[in-house]
């Protein structure tokens, strides 16, 4: 059972990832996110909101049961947890009445840093998953 | 002998042109032009120059020149190329659209946009056939004069400029101190197409006499009895000094009351114009500042506008005389015309506000024009109603403008603006296209089938609306020899129902830039910060009564429109469900900030124990 969640999470986590990182992309052109694109974005930060926790907490039960897991997949993961993390918590004091303009400029620069660093975290992680080659 | 007086006329040529030349530069070191280049108020004991350049003296009986009095030290033809005075010039620069010159006239339910400028909305004066010098006189009393105001060459010949005379630039409209210039003296003057008295009128220097209105058109002013009948003024003798000169007290900076004559505002709600203790005037005045504080110029006279992005002669020097180049400063802030603060302008934080916001939105959407309601109010300006001059308004006179209508500027966002349907009788062209009939004509025309005496808005019954209009528009057609004319009011256009001669019937299919609502943005008042929209949270717009999106303006003209409300929402090209959507993200936002904290926690639990689960392993390590 634990194994079909970590596997349905994994999926759903990626999944989440590729969209948010599409719907990113204009960003990388100085625009910022607007219209049908922030909706997509946002919406899909709802999911990850919900998703990277429920992750990250199967995830600890299985490396405390001393699960084997490659070390990429081990780095990937806990890259994953770091810059979620960061990706939600800069989100998070945006959404505040604390950060003025130019410190919400800041804190949506780091936003996108976190996230990109998410999506190279999950590629990681991806890749340690896969079944190595017969040798 | 002939030699020697060769050789001598020769040195008296040679001398002559030195002297010239010396004198040439002696004239061009101290110029044409005076400065005190003080702070200080520097107190003009002048003489006064007549139109014909002559020295006034209480014996005169020609009024001042401005030009020949003031530009006697001020470089009046610089100034002449001034935003104030080009206003009638069609090559001058047009910048970003403002309020047209509105044709008003209740008789014939008529409020014609009008404009010189090269701007998106509002017909050119030559499209209705209206001439520079009915344009001045029917507009003269609202432009400090300059422009066309002042042919020159056969155009000054032309009409009835020989008999008026030219509107000079008045620089007292503005320079004068506060209750020595009377905008209403002028006026009366500028009504009575004196126009070169008044200037003189308007400083009550003397009284003047005579009504050009009176002389018929194409009488000759040098004929003796059309001489007699020309305006004379009879100087005040206490008003010069001893010594001839004449005390003018004046200003280097206009006060606020001289831009007020031309640029108050009044609001109309229920129960008519509101009253002034009502409100709270805008911020940056009841702070102590003046409008030219902000509206600055130079000797040029080329006014800083407020608006980003404005062209002007001197770019870096206006950068922070907008909104956001005052309090936010630009981004050259090494230099200090650069920096943000003037005036003590503080710096607002926009704490927790997306800074999509400042993409999508002026400064003025949220802190500009009057506070937004459910519906747009009419509002009155002293360009379109004559505010200042004595009258008992009720305001429901035409033209009816409305605000804040909500809709995206030339920048591509959304900017509070004023709008109007136009009102106006024209023909159509083969094209599709209207062409405005000169309103005066149109009052000439349609006496006798509108029969309106004053108020074609109170006099004209519903039932009897058809009737009159059809028959107007037959009179028109009489005159014009077509068959195509129409009235447009309310975005609907009118034309005789050929079936049925008292009959109209509804055209349509036209280009909106003709009979559609024109707008222009709106910058004042400013409320203040607590006013601004969104002080009260994400859902004070985000939500489906925001009124940013859903509130609404109906077409209104002399006649009612079909009623039919537009929302800010449609101007602004906003897709319904998508905005829906939106308002429902944003409603459970309050309660998403919970989620967002409790994951936060939850992701940082799980780092701190897989931290510790790393450590209790390494630690493992070293103790095998």
């Amino acid at each position: 059972m634990m194994k079909f969640i970590d596997r349905f999470l994994t999926l759903a986590l990626v999944v989440v990832v590729i969209v948010l990182t599409v719907t990113a992309m204009p960003s990388l052109a100085g625009e910022p996110l607007h219209g049908r694109i922030l909706m997509a974005h946002m919406a899909a930060s709802g999911a990850m909101v919900f998703l990277l926790p429920a992750y990250a907490i199967i995830g600890l039960i299985r490396m405390s049961q001393n699960a084997a897991s490659s070390t990429l997949r081990t780095i990937g993961f806990w890259g994953l947890v770091a810059t979620g993390l960061l990706t939600i918590a800069t989100v998070f004091a945006c959404m505040l009445p604390i950060a003025s303009t130019d410190q919400m400029h800041s804190l949506i620069l780091l936003h996108g840093l976190a996230g990109y660093a998410t999506a190279v975290a999950a590629i990681v992680m991806i890749v340690g998953m896969l079944p190595k080659k017969a040798t | 002998m002939k030699f020697l007086l060769t050789r001598r006329s020769l040195a008296l040529r040679l001398l002559m042109l030195l002297s010239s030349i010396v004198g040439r530069c002696v004239l061009a070191a101290d110029g044409p032009i005076a400065r005190s280049d003080s702070d200080a108020k520097y107190l003009h004991h002048i003489d006064l120059y007549d139109v014909d350049n002559r020295k006034i003296t209480a014996e005169s009986t020609r009024p001042y020149s401005p030009r020949n009095t003031c530009g006697r030290c001020h470089d009046y033809e610089t100034i002449s190329h001034g935003w104030h005075f080009n206003a009638f010039d069609s090559t001058a620069y047009s910048g970003r659209d403002g309020e047209p010159w509105i044709w008003t006239d209740a008789r014939t339910a008529t409020q014609l946009p009008l404009t010189y400028r090269d701007w998106t909305h509002s017909f050119h004066p030559d499209q209705a056939g209206l001439s520079a010098w009915a344009m001045t006189q029917k507009f003269g009393a609202r432009i400090p004069g300059g422009g066309l105001g002042e042919p020159e060459g056969e155009a000054a010949e032309t009409g009835r400029w020989n008999l008026t005379g030219a509107m000079e630039i008045d620089c007292l409209a503005c320079h004068a101190v506060d209750g020595v210039y009377d905008m209403n003296a002028r006026r009366e003057q500028i009504e009575k197409q004196n126009f070169s008295f008044a200037p003189t009128a308007a400083l009550r220097l003397g009284q003047v006499s005579g009504d050009v209105s009176r002389i018929k058109d194409g009488s000759d002013p040098t004929d003796d009895a059309v001489k007699k009948k020309l305006p004379t003024i009879t100087y005040d003798a206490r008003k010069f000094s001893i010594d001839g000169t004449m005390f003018i007290d004046l200003v280097r900076q206009p006060t606020s009351n001289a831009c007020y004559q031309c640029h108050s505002q009044r609001t109309v709600g229920a129960d008519g114009i509101d009253q002034r203790w009502m409100h709270d005037e805008d911020v940056h005045l009841r702070a102590g500042m003046d409008c030219v504080d902000c509206h600055r110029n130079g000797i040029d006279h080329d006014i800083v506008r407020g608006f980003e992005g404005q062209t002007h002669a001197d770019v870096t020097a206006i950068e922070t005389l907008s909104c956001t180049g005052c309090h936010l400063g630009t981004d050259g802030d090494a230099v200090v015309s650069s920096l943000s603060g003037r005036l003590g302008s503080p710096k607002p934080l926009h704490e927790g506000l997306p800074p999509v916001h400042f993409e999508k939105l002026s400064c003025t959407a949220c802190h500009s024009g009057p506070v937004p309601r459910e519906e747009a109010i009419r509002m009155m300006t002293s360009l379109a109603h004559g505010l200042g001059e004595k009258g008992h308004r009720t305001g429901s006179e035409l033209p009816a403008m409305l605000a804040n209508v909500f809709k995206p500027g030339a920048d591509g966002r959304v900017h509070p603006h004023k709008a109007m349907w136009p009102a106006y009788w024209a023909t159509m062209q083969e094209d599709g296209s209207l062409q405005p009939i000169d309103p005066e004509s149109v009052y000439q025309w349609t006496r006798k089938s509108l029969r309106v005496r004053k108020d074609f808005v109170e006099e004209v019954k519903a039932d009897e609306f058809a009737a009159k209009v059809s028959a107007a528009l037959a009179a028109i057609e009489k005159e014009t020899s077509s068959t195509s004319a129409v009235y447009v009011s309310s975005g609907k256009v009118y034309a005789i129902d050929r079936e049925n001669e008292d009959s109209l019937r509804e055209l349509d299919s036209f280009d909106p830039a003709d009979v559609g609502m024109i707008a222009w943005p709106m910058a004042h008042n400013v409320r203040p910060a607590g006013w601004s929209l969104g002080v009260k949270g994400c859902t004070e717009c985000h939500a489906d009564d925001g009124l940013i999106f859903a509130s609404t303006v109906t077409p209104i003209g002399p006649v009612d429109g079909d009623g039919e409300k537009i929302t800010m929402a449609s101007l602004q090209g906003v897709d319904h469900f998508e905005r829906m959507a939106w308002n429902q993200m944003f409603s459970g936002r309050a309660t998403f900030k919970y989620f967002i904290g409790g994951s936060i926690a939850l992701l940082g639990g799980v780092l701190i124990v897989g931290l510790g689960l790393l450590g209790y392993r390494l630690q493992r390590n070293v103790n095998a």
